[in-house]
Parts: structure tokens; C-alpha cells; sequence
């Protein structure tokens, strides 16, 4: 049974990119029901609500990072094209209004279903 | 309803006929009539009964020389009126056994060319097939050709450039991944292919997988090609079958026999992605890997390496050091990103690795292999498949030692992910 929309996470910090708004979230991991190009809605600290289509940000780390022991990783970011960085102020929140049914039981030669290990 | 049999309960059989009835009723437990009630209908209609109680007439006995003459099939002869007698094993001279056999084998006819209207014709006009049938089987006994043309998945992650663009074709919005996903559970079947199939059987299979791939291409798009397309298709899919022996090396003249090569035109050959090496019309030659994708050292980013991703659609934002471009990947704690799945745009700081901005174009092939954003696969797969990728195919991307270490460990972060989300990494 759906409860959407689901609250995913709080935006942290805005930057502006050549074509859009990348936006660091407070989280480090997503559901597993989130893909990329999904809608997302966006509910501004001012009350106001937009639903737009998301990307979904993939860093490759600097090694100094990846081998650090300072225990950071790169934080979960979305993409928002055609967005200026004043239009997703930090603190908006995004909530989910999509989602994917994750098949139960799946045969692959390089991965297998399993039990969750964590609640995600 | 005098002529209806009541159902039968035995109150108007004799004590003799109870046990024979009941067993009956056993047997067939529908039928539980009595004898009598049968009778009592009969006499009424005999009509329905008249058919089964005629005996069919018999013919007159054979005698035994007469059963002999009918098993001797061979002398069953058709007199022709020639002096030759028509029997099953052919035509034979009266008092001789004379026979005339054809022995089967391949048609050695060379089939005209095919009617443009095959290809080119609207779907409602009437077309004609010139067909010859051979009694040649056209399919491996050791794989089928849906196993080897599922073999291409693997061959796929060779990643060359010279195969990249039939990723491109096989990824373009609705291309054959529909055709391809019907036969994927053949992909485990494949996985030993190279090893217990001889080489001559793998290019016919490759022939095969060929053809399949174009019939794929008709349906995709939903009318057929024309033969040029169709050539252009085998000859972005070809590559992949001989990557992974050696592109530099000539292919050997069996291979080259066996796809019929040799009897090509030059631009056959060149529809086909072959070429014939200058010195020795007798070599042909696979498309050779690009020079920047050739032993590279992969230091830092390149502008050669930047012009070969740009020919391939991507747009690459260099940030400098100081910009906010730059300063924004720092903040993300990388040297390069990518948006999925808006792969064509990658983002990476001027000077930074070269594995980092590799990987981030491969995340656009994976994206354009629809790996990206299936929600039957889990969300961090591609994040672990490219970086198997190229940890499996280091050396043709000319990644060192240490990048090779950053990327088992980027892998493994990846895996440890994944099984949160409830998958288990099964590969190596």
C-alpha cells in the first residue's frame, strides 16, 4: 500500500550549474524506490509547492576522500534543470510522489535479492 | 416418460445380476441402467440400437501367397512402358536394379538479390519471396541463437570505441532492448559459450546473432530496412563478436571464410566496419580501438579525451580552479559528477584523473543502455557495474595500479549500499 507523497529529506545547500541547480540534501542514502527523473515535490520554507522533474547527481570522489577516514561521503544530491539557485532556497523540503514497486524476487548472475540489512 | 431409464437401484434386479451390476456401476459409475430397463427401451426404439448390433461384413481371407506378394513393397512396380519399372527405391530396369540417388547437400545456386520490394515496399503491397530451402541446419547445437545474441550483453562491456556506437544503436529510445530483454535469461547460458564452442561454430552463430539483431531492427522500428541500414547495423554489431580476440590482429582467414569475407567488395567491407590491411589485401582488419582509448596513461584529463567525448554527444564543463563550477565539485567531495539520467552533460575539474571523467562518460553509455533508472534493477547497479567494468577491462582503458585500487574501492562502498537496499552482489 502507497504513502505517498513521502517525506525524503531537506535541501542543505543550492549551487548553480551550467544548465540547472544541483542541491545537496541532509541525507546519504535514498529509498530504494526513488529513480532518477522522477517527479519531485518540492515544498519551500515560504509555503510554496512545485512539483519538477529530478535528476539524480553521481559523484566520483576524490581519492583523498574515498581513502579518508574522516567518514565523508558525497551527500545525496539532486539535479533540477533550467532552475536558478534562488528558486530551491535551503531548508525546502522534498518529498517523494513517485514510487517503484522494487520486485520481490530477482534472478541475475550478478546480484541477488536479499533481506534488507538496515530499514532504508 | 415411460421409455426414460430411472436412476438404477437395484430393486428390480435379480440377487445374480446385483453383484455383476455392481461392479459395473463401479467401473462406470455413470452407467445404472439394468438389463431389463435396456430391453424395455430397445423394444420401444429399436432404431438406436440397430447400428451396434450390426456386424460389419468381412472380405474374403488373403491366402498366404497373397500376403507375401502385398509385404514385398519393392515389387509394387509401375510398369513405365519403357522397360523400366517405377519402385520405391526409384526407376529401375526391368530385371536390373539400376538406382539414381541425388544425394542431399547445401544449394550451391547463388540466390539473386533480393527484390527492393522487400525492404522498401509499404507493409500492405504484395511481395514475392525467391526462397531456397536447404536441409543445412542454420543453428548452433552447442548454443542457440538467441544464446548468442545475448552474448552481446557481455561482449558489450568490452567498451571500446570501436564498439560504442552499436551501444548507442542498441540504446536508442526503444531500440531492441525490448527484443533483447525476451531472451534474457539466455545470458547464463552464454557464459560458457567461448569456451566449449568451436571457432567456426561462433562465427556462424555470430551470422546468426546478425541476422537476429536485424529482424530485431525491423521490429523496433516497426517497417523494414533496407539493405544498406541492414548492413550498417551487422557492421556496428560485427566488432563485437571479435573484440575480445584482438582488434590489431589480422582475423583469421577461417573466420574470414567462414563470414565470407573474402568475396566481399571493398565497400562491403567497409559497410561492414572492415578493412583491409594496406600492405596485404589478404588481412582484413577488425576497427581498431581508438589511440586515446589505447594504453592510456591516465593522469589527467586530456583535451584529446575531452574531443573524443564531445564526438560522442557529451558536453563536458571543465571547471577551473577557483570557478564556482570548481568549487561546487569540492563541495561534493569529487572530481567529477554526472546527473542521471541526463548523462550527456558531465561536469570535471580542469586537470583532475582521468578514471574520474571516463567513468562519468560510461555512466552515459549505461544510461543510453538503459541501465539507468529500470526500477527492476537496484539503484546503485550502475554505480557497481562501470566500475567492473573497468577494474575487468583496466588495461584497455590504460588504468594504472592505483586507479585501480580507487576503484575497488569505490566498488565495494557500492556493494555495501546495495545490500541496504536488500541485494547481495553475486558477481565477483
Amino acid at each position: 500500500m502507497s504513502n505517498l507523497p513521502r517525506f525524503l529529506c531537506k535541501v542543505k545547500e543550492t549551487l548553480q550549474d551550467a544548465s540547472g541547480v544541483t542541491v545537496h540534501t541532509d541525507i546519504d542514502d535514498l529509498v530504494p524506490e526513488y529513480r532518477p527523473g522522477d517527479l519531485l515535490e518540492l515544498r519551500k520554507p515560504d509555503g510554496s509547492i512545485a512539483q519538477l522533474e529530478s535528476g539524480l547527481v553521481s559523484y566520483f570522489p576524490d581519492p583523498e576522500v574515498v581513502f579518508s577516514e574522516s567518514g565523508f561521503h558525497p551527500p545525496v544530491a539532486f539535479f533540477f534543470r533550467g532552475l536558478k539557485k534562488a528558486d530551491i532556497p535551503p531548508g525546502t523540503e522534498i518529498w517523494q510522489i513517485v514510487e517503484h514497486q522494487i520486485p520481490k524476487d530477482v534472478k541475475h548472475r550478478k546480484f541477488e535479492r536479499i533481506e534488507k540489512t538496515q530499514g532504508a | 416418460m415411460g421409455n426414460q431409464i430411472e436412476g438404477g437401484d437395484g430393486s428390480d434386479r435379480n440377487s445374480a445380476g446385483d453383484k455383476g451390476a455392481g461392479k459395473l456401476e463401479q467401473l462406470n459409475p455413470e452407467r445404472n441402467a439394468s438389463g431389463a430397463q435396456v430391453k424395455e427401451v430397445q423394444a420401444t426404439n429399436p432404431d438406436n440400437f440397430t447400428s451396434r448390433t450390426e456386424m460389419t461384413a468381412l472380405s474374403e481371407p488373403l491366402t498366404v501367397a497373397e500376403k507375401k506378394a502385398a509385404r514385398n513393397f519393392d515389387s509394387f512396380g509401375i510398369d513405365m512402358g519403357d522397360g523400366t519399372v517405377q519402385t520405391s527405391k526409384g526407376v529401375q530396369q526391368k530385371g536390373g536394379t539400376t538406382v539414381y540417388e541425388r544425394p542431399a547437400g547445401q544449394a550451391v545456386e547463388p540466390m539473386p538479390p533480393p527484390s527492393p520490394a522487400l525492404d522498401e515496399a509499404p507493409y500492405d503491397s504484395p511481395v514475392t519471396l525467391n526462397v531456397q530451402i536447404t536441409n543445412v541446419p542454420e543453428v548452433s547445437e552447442g548454443v542457440k541463437p538467441e544464446e548468442a545474441l545475448q552474448h552481446l550483453n557481455q561482449v558489450f562491456e568490452a567498451g571500446a570505441e570501436a564498439v560504442r556506437p552499436v551501444k548507442e544503436w542498441l540504446a536508442t529510445p526503444n531500440a531492441v532492448n525490448d527484443a533483447l530483454a525476451g531472451i534474457g535469461p539466455a545470458l547464463n547460458t552464454a557464459v560458457n559459450y567461448y569456451a566449449n564452442t568451436p571457432a567456426d561454430q561462433v562465427m556462424r552463430d555470430a551470422q546468426t546473432a546478425l541476422e537476429m539483431a536485424g529482424d530485431a531492427l525491423d521490429r523496433t522500428f516497426a517497417y523494414p530496412h533496407t539493405p544498406e541500414e541492414r548492413a550498417k547495423t551487422a557492421g556496428m554489431i560485427m566488432p563485437l563478436f571479435f573484440f575480445e580476440g584482438n582488434a590489431k590482429e589480422p582475423i583469421s582467414p577461417q573466420a574470414a571464410e567462414t563470414m565470407g569475407l573474402e568475396g566481399m567488395s571493398e565497400a562491403e567491407l567497409t559497410a561492414l566496419g572492415i578493412r583491409r590491411a594496406a600492405q596485404d589485401a589478404g588481412d582484413l582488419m577488425m576497427p581498431e580501438v581508438p589511440e586515446h582509448l589505447r594504453h592510456l596513461e591516465f593522469q589527467q584529463i586530456t583535451d584529446d579525451l575531452v574531443r573524443a567525448m564531445e564526438t560522442k554527444g557529451r558536453t563536458i564543463h571543465l571547471a577551473e580552479p577557483g570557478s564556482e563550477a570548481w568549487i561546487n565539485l569540492e563541495k561534493g567531495g569529487c572530481n567529477a559528477k554526472v546527473v542521471y539520467p541526463w548523462c550527456n552533460e558531465i561536469f570535471a575539474k580542469q586537470g583532475g584523473p582521468r578514471v574520474a571523467l571516463l567513468e562519468e562518460f560510461l555512466h552515459g553509455t549505461q544510461q543510453k543502455l538503459g541501465l539507468l533508472g529500470d526500477p527492476m534493477l537496484p539503484k546503485q547497479l550502475p554505480e557497481i557495474h562501470v566500475k567492473d567494468f573497468m577494474l575487468r577491462h583496466a588495461k584497455m582503458l590504460g588504468l594504472d595500479e592505483n586507479d585501480a585500487i580507487l576503484l575497488r574501492e569505490l566498488k565495494r562502498q557500492a556493494i555495501q549500499r546495495m545490500e541496504k537496499d536488500g541485494y547481495r552482489w553475486t558477481g565477483k
